[in-house]
């Protein structure tokens, strides 16, 4: 995924050792890497760069600077959001809403219809039992890093 | 019987209903019982880890203190990505008691002690199943089928936790294949990426992954990939499926499927079709499945 990073995973670093982290939170590149782990596991200084992208992700929201890729932000929010309301997700749900707020209405019509009639998609949500002990699991992180 | 936690995923209820069919079909025949974690939550996948790391704990840690309550030492995870989620949160809580003071704190009244294994489908299948047992229990051996096995990302790059095969090169994959008389190619994308959750939201960007990969299947002469991740199949088996004019198909199945035909389970009749690449021609090519 380098090829569509603005900078790459070792520039990640040396400019975090730098003091640069306002340019690295304004990046491409945090939104476009997509965690494989490569880069992490050949790392010859041991660091783990995949979790340091995880960190820039979780303070350039926690910031509000407006993400370089606003679908993969959205994707997200929609995911979790999916498991707050079940405590498991609800594709069908999260791609209709996906599709809604993404701006790519119909964009994946054709591959949901597909996936449909394959059986690929559950009609109804699978609910757990304990939701409201999840909500508040979901509460208390919220809490937590607010307080 | 050997009885073993079980963690399906969200996938495995929908896109990959499939593989939770052939992954109970196979290990039934395998004389391993299967004990679903009851009201198990989501791991959190990608969303969780890029967004808030407390909270990719956190869901994670509910499902393992519901199996620790449950009595159950090992959990089976057979999605790569609910593996990873799993394994990295018992880890780090099992090493860390800041850390675990706080995701508990989260998950109160649940509480995770941290004594969950948690395994990915090709560890227990080499490491406690064992090839041997998997070998004496064949009806139909997959003779001439050329595969490659295709791992992806996350089955091996546990990070600071010793990985049950070779980071770079594993081969559990490949030797439960040659067992079942199949013939594993050497090729040179077994660990690359498929794109993740970036496949839906960014498929732009994804797309050369796909290519990449079913590219390197077919220079070496493969009939068919196979994996054991859900993200895996369905984001190389949609992106082949989009691209049919490119003339770069090949189907993608799982391991349990084939383990599935060389044991002689009985799979539904509809189980080919979840698969957008048919696979039935080249299964026919090779008589397995009259």
């Amino acid at each position: 995924m380098a090829e569509a990073m603005d900078i790459l995973p070792s520039q990640v670093i040396r400019m975090a050792q730098l003091g640069r982290g306002e340019e690295l939170l304004h990046s491409e590149t945090i939104w476009v890497c997509v965690s494989c782990y490569t880069c992490s596991i050949r790392c010859p200084n041991d660091i783990h760069i995949a979790h340091v992208m995880d960190a820039l992700r979780e303070r350039a929201l926690k910031e509000g600077i407006a993400p370089k890729r606003e679908r993969v932000v959205l994707f997200h929010q929609l995911f979790l959001a999916s498991i707050r309301e079940y405590g498991r997700v609800y594709e069908a749900k999260l791609l209709a809403k996906y599709e809604a707020k993404s701006g790519e209405l119909m964009k994946n019509v054709p591959l949901g219809v597909a996936m449909f009639l394959k059986g690929k998609i559950a009609l109804l949500p699978h609910k757990v039992a304990d939701i409201k002990g999840v909500q508040e699991t979901f509460t208390r992180v919220e809490e937590g890093e607010e307080g | 019987m050997k009885r073993i936690g079980y963690y399906p995923g969200c996938s495995l209820l929908s896109s990959a209903k499939e593989y939770n069919a052939s992954i109970h079909a196979v290990f039934e025949h395998l004389g391993v019982g299967l004990e679903e974690v009851e009201d198990w939550v989501c791991c959190g996948a990608s969303s969780a880890h890029a967004t808030d790391d407390l909270l990719a704990l956190a869901l994670p840690a509910r499902t393992l203190a519901l199996s620790e309550g449950a009595g159950l030492s090992e959990l089976l995870a057979p999605c790569s990505a609910c593996f990873s989620r799993l394994l990295l949160a018992s880890e780090r809580m099992k090493g860390d008691e800041d850390l675990s003071r706080s995701v508990n704190a989260a998950i109160d009244p649940l509480h995770y002690r941290g004594t969950v294994e948690v395994k990915n489908i090709l560890d227990v299948l080499v490491n406690e199943v064992g090839i041997p047992e998997i070998s004496a229990r064949l009806v139909r051996r997959l003779d001439g089928i050329k595969v490659v096995a295709y791992y992806g990302c996350w089955l091996t790059r546990t990070m600071r936790i010793p990985p049950f095969d070779d980071c770079e090169d594993p081969q559990s994959m490949d030797r439960i294949l040659a067992a079942l008389g199949a013939e594993p190619l050497p090729w040179s994308a077994k660990m690359d990426c498929c794109g993740g959750s970036l496949g839906l939201s960014e498929e732009g960007l994804t797309q050369g992954l796909c290519r990449n990969i079913l590219g390197a299947a077919r220079a070496v002469g493969a009939e068919a990939m196979v994996t054991t991740c859900p993200l895996c199949q369905a984001n190389v088996d949609i992106f082949a499926y989009k691209h049919k004019d490119e003339d770069i198909a090949v189907p993608v199945l799982y391991l349990t499927d084939l383990l599935g035909v060389a044991l002689g389970c009985r799979l539904k009749g509809g189980h080919w079709r979840k698969k957008f690449i048919d696979p039935t021609g080249v299964l026919n090519k090779h008589a397995l499945l009259s």
